[in-house]
């Protein structure tokens, strides 16, 4: 038999590149290069104040697109700085929860028994803690950074993607693939690199679509308590906490960083829907 | 001719993403009291035609063109549908098991049938239309089904209950898709007659979906076959009785210079521990000693649940042996330590039963024979790789292009040649194939069966074949072992047992065989 026909594309190839998924990462995408390049092609720095010019109203003729806050710092330059911040926080705390939540889920999947027992009653015991009051406490004793916050929030997000990778590996342990492989005399080792870190991955993708909006709003919380990261450049939540003081007289420095926090949680949740979706239609199941 | 019952016209249906339709213009047609067969490879597109006709497609699978037409008019829209379904059209999903209600029992889910489809009765005569549609399935002594749960029946009676329960509306057509796919030949065999005992008394067209072409072939007057999302019509013509066609072969003796052996094998699901007045379970295998050398073949036959997966598991050292002893190459599989086991395991390799299962669907055919090489003893040198790989498909008849794609974009019977290709590239000694043919239909079992057979000759494998496919086990081994309820009931040549069964489980598998006024033309 030759195969010189009509190839299908890979698994991931079918995951990623459609419309649905593509559209929304690619959104993400804009906003992180956008985020990236406005101090290189934007004549103002987010944290300059410009004396005689605060409070511009959004519009073109002043040269403030989005205007400036109450001690005349552009706003246009803060968002995106922001929108910055709050998705590197996002993603970092997606990666340490996915990082944590694998190995942690995927060997309470993989080995069952009293590891899986003892795994996910710890898991039980951490979920009951209240993850705010945690956190506050956290960085209240510590100075807060955007690393503490990257912590926290991926340390608690981890709880999540553990549980729902453990289902996974779970299941993928009863396979005929992973028990053909044992046949052949794959070591743990073996089996985890060749098969089960391979098909937990799109699971755990689609699980970063939850955890990381989930990190951007607790940060964004934290920020706005006034416990956000203490760079110069605020997250989008700094900016939030801010706009609200300024929001009789200066309504834009609430609803620019507002609409970009929820342009970003957007992009996420789409995306992580339609990853679902995907998912679903490759694999048959109902994850 | 007054318009047939059912008649499809140029039905094209597509799933997402997709440009080309699984179903590519079919056209058939069923005529009242009609028995009409549609077999086709699996991932055919079978039952997605089954669900259209309904209207019951899985999210995102639509029909992109053509008609179902109901009695001369149109079906469309849902009010249509929704007036054929049950009185019109009758559905036998492919598994019954998970039809059925779990929290209801029988009767009352076959009373709320006939509320909705003959609300005119009154309770009198809505019990004695259960009773007599109980008694057409085989199910006598109504009282006992009606109080029953699902999950108290076996498969074969939920199949029953089911059929009972599409029969109440008294359809004019019923669809069966893979009715017996899930079951037993034997099984099979009765749920078959069952079906076209009924369609005869009802003067009901019947639509019969499977794999299965003989079998097919054997109930219907016409069979449709489903190839490249088209339809096209098998004609008649006679088939020899699968048994018949046997050719004799000769006996192979048990014992010397064994690659793999039971000794006295018995195993158990149950838990070994129990209450001192417990009585002790029975074994799912009890006392089996089988032996196999290189280039023996030996098929194992037997009805689900007669313990053929079992022995399978149990000479592979999946599962404890409470009595007795699996050996490999003389060693005992108990005594082996781990380390030992692991880098023997290669030795004796398994062909799963679905290749849609046994294939990670992450891993690409170079890595998933890669993986496999890595096994192999001594590892072979990285420049050999490649070359090794390629011949490996070459092996069982693919070609070296398969090599970068992913498992979902190989049909069943590539699939499997695929699984075959991993199992023989850690050169193994042994190959146990459990069900490796059942889950393909009937052209992709010859070649695959014609593939073993030359790879087990040139290899000199110790074959041991699980099936319950006779007819495949007559062709492929030399002698042949019969598990019922766990012991062996009978073994010998399969061309002679077949012919001459002594066993009553033997008796019942052959008598299931397809008798086959099968009209098929190749």
């Amino acid at each position: 038999m030759t195969f010189a026909e009509r190839v299908a594309p890979s698994p991931w190839r079918q995951l990623f590149v459609n419309a649905a998924v593509g559209l929304p990462i690619g959104l993400l995408a804009l906003l992180a290069l956008a985020s990236l390049l406005t101090p290189l092609l934007w004549p103002y720095a987010p944290g300059q104040p410009l004396w005689g010019q605060d409070l511009l109203a959004p519009g073109f003729a002043h040269g403030h697109w989005l205007g400036t806050d109450a001690i005349g710092r552009d706003m246009l330059a803060r968002c995106m700085a922001g929108i910055g911040v709050s998705l590197a926080i996002g993603l970092g705390a997606g990666a340490l929860a996915l990082a944590i939540g694998g190995i942690v889920g995927g060997a309470a999947g993989y080995f069952g028994g009293w590891v899986d027992e003892l795994l996910m009653r710890l898991n039980d015991l951490l979920s009951s803690l209240p993850l705010m009051l945690i956190a506050i406490l956290l960085i209240a004793l510590f100075e807060p950074s955007m690393w503490l916050l990257i912590l926290v929030v991926g340390g608690f997000g981890s709880l999540d993607a553990a549980r729902i990778l453990r289902a996974e590996a779970r299941r993928l342990r009863q396979t005929e693939f992973m028990l053909a492989s044992q046949l052949q005399g794959a070591t743990s080792f073996a089996q985890w690199r060749h098969h089960l870190l391979p098909n937990l991955a799109p699971v755990a993708l689609t699980a970063l679509g939850t955890v990381v909006p989930q990190a951007i709003l607790v940060e964004s919380f934290l920020a706005f308590l006034g416990l956000g990261p203490s760079e110069r450049v605020g997250s989008l939540g700094t900016l939030l906490a801010e706009g609200v003081q300024d929001l009789q007289w200066a309504p834009w420095t609430l609803w620019v960083p507002a609409l970009a926090l929820a342009l970003v949680l957007l992009g996420f949740g789409l995306a992580g829907d339609a990853l679902r979706e995907r998912l679903r239609l490759l694999t048959g199941s109902s994850t | 001719m007054s318009a047939p019952l059912l008649q499809v016209r140029g039905l094209r249906i597509g799933l997402p993403g997709r440009e080309d339709c699984i179903v590519d213009g079919l056209d058939l047609f069923v005529a009242a009291g009609e028995s009409v067969g549609l077999v086709g490879a699996s991932g055919a597109g079978k039952s997605l035609i089954a669900r259209a006709l309904v209207g019951l497609l899985p999210s995102g699978a639509s029909v992109r063109a053509g008609s179902v037409c109901w009695r001369g008019q149109v079906l469309a829209g849902a009010a249509d549908l929704q007036r054929v379904r049950g009185r019109g059209i009758a559905y036998v999903f492919q598994d019954a098991a998970s039809s059925l209600h779990p929290l209801r029992r029988v009767g009352a889910q076959l009373r709320e049938c006939l509320r909705v489809h003959a609300p005119q009765l009154d309770r009198r005569q809505m019990s004695e239309r259960i009773d007599t549609a109980l008694a057409e399935v085989g199910l006598d002594g109504a009282r006992r089904w009606l109080d029953a749960w699902p999950h108290e029946l076996s498969g074969g009676q939920r199949q029953r209950v089911m059929l009972a329960l599409t029969l109440l509306p008294e359809p004019a057509l019923l669809i069966a898709d893979e009715p017996t796919s899930a079951l037993d030949p034997v099984l099979a065999r009765r749920v078959c007659d069952l079906l076209a005992d009924a369609a005869r008394r009802r003067n009901m067209g019947l639509l019969l979906i499977s794999h299965d072409l003989p079998r097919v072939a054997e109930y219907c007057r016409r069979v449709y076959q489903l190839r490249d999302g088209r339809a096209s019509l098998r004609i008649d013509d006679d088939a020899p009785h699968p048994a018949a066609a046997v050719l004799p072969s000769q006996t192979t003796s048990f014992g010397k210079d064994a690659c793999i052996e039971a000794r006295g094998l018995s195993l158990s699901h149950a838990a070994r521990w129990r209450w001192p007045w417990q009585a002790a379970p029975a074994h799912t295998l009890d006392r089996v000693s089988i032996a196999l050398a290189p280039g023996q073949r030996l098929g194992v036959v037997g009805s689900s649940g007669s313990g053929k997966s079992t022995l399978a598991r149990g000479l592979l050292g999946l599962m404890p042996a409470r009595a007795g002893q699996v050996r490999w190459f003389d060693q005992a599989l108990e005594r082996l330590d781990r380390a030992t086991l692991r880098r023997w395991r290669r030795r004796v390799q398994l062909v799963f039963q679905d290749p849609f299962r046994s294939l990670d669907p992450m891993q690409r055919v170079d890595h998933m024979l890669l993986e496999a090489l890595d096994y192999a003893d001594p590892p072979l040198p990285r420049s050999e790789r490649l070359p090794a790989m390629r011949a490996a498909l070459v092996d069982v008849g693919l070609d070296h292009g398969a090599l970068g794609r992913y498992p979902g974009q190989f049909s069943g019977g590539q699939r499997q040649r695929l699984a075959i290709a991993r199992a023989l590239a850690t050169q193994p000694q042994v190959l146990i194939c459990d069900e490796a043919t059942s889950a393909l239909d009937h052209e992709t079992q010859d070649q695959i069966l014609a593939l073993l057979d030359q790879l087990a000759r040139e290899r000199q494998l110790a074959l041991l074949f699980i099936s319950h496919d006779l007819g495949a086990v007559a062709r492929l081994c030399d002698s042949m072992l019969v598990l019922d309820a766990g012991r062996v009931v009978e073994t010998g040549v399969p061309a002679k047992l077949l012919v001459h069964p002594e066993s009553d489980a033997l008796r019942a598998l052959v008598d299931a065989l397809p008798r086959a006024p099968a009209r098929i033309q190749a």
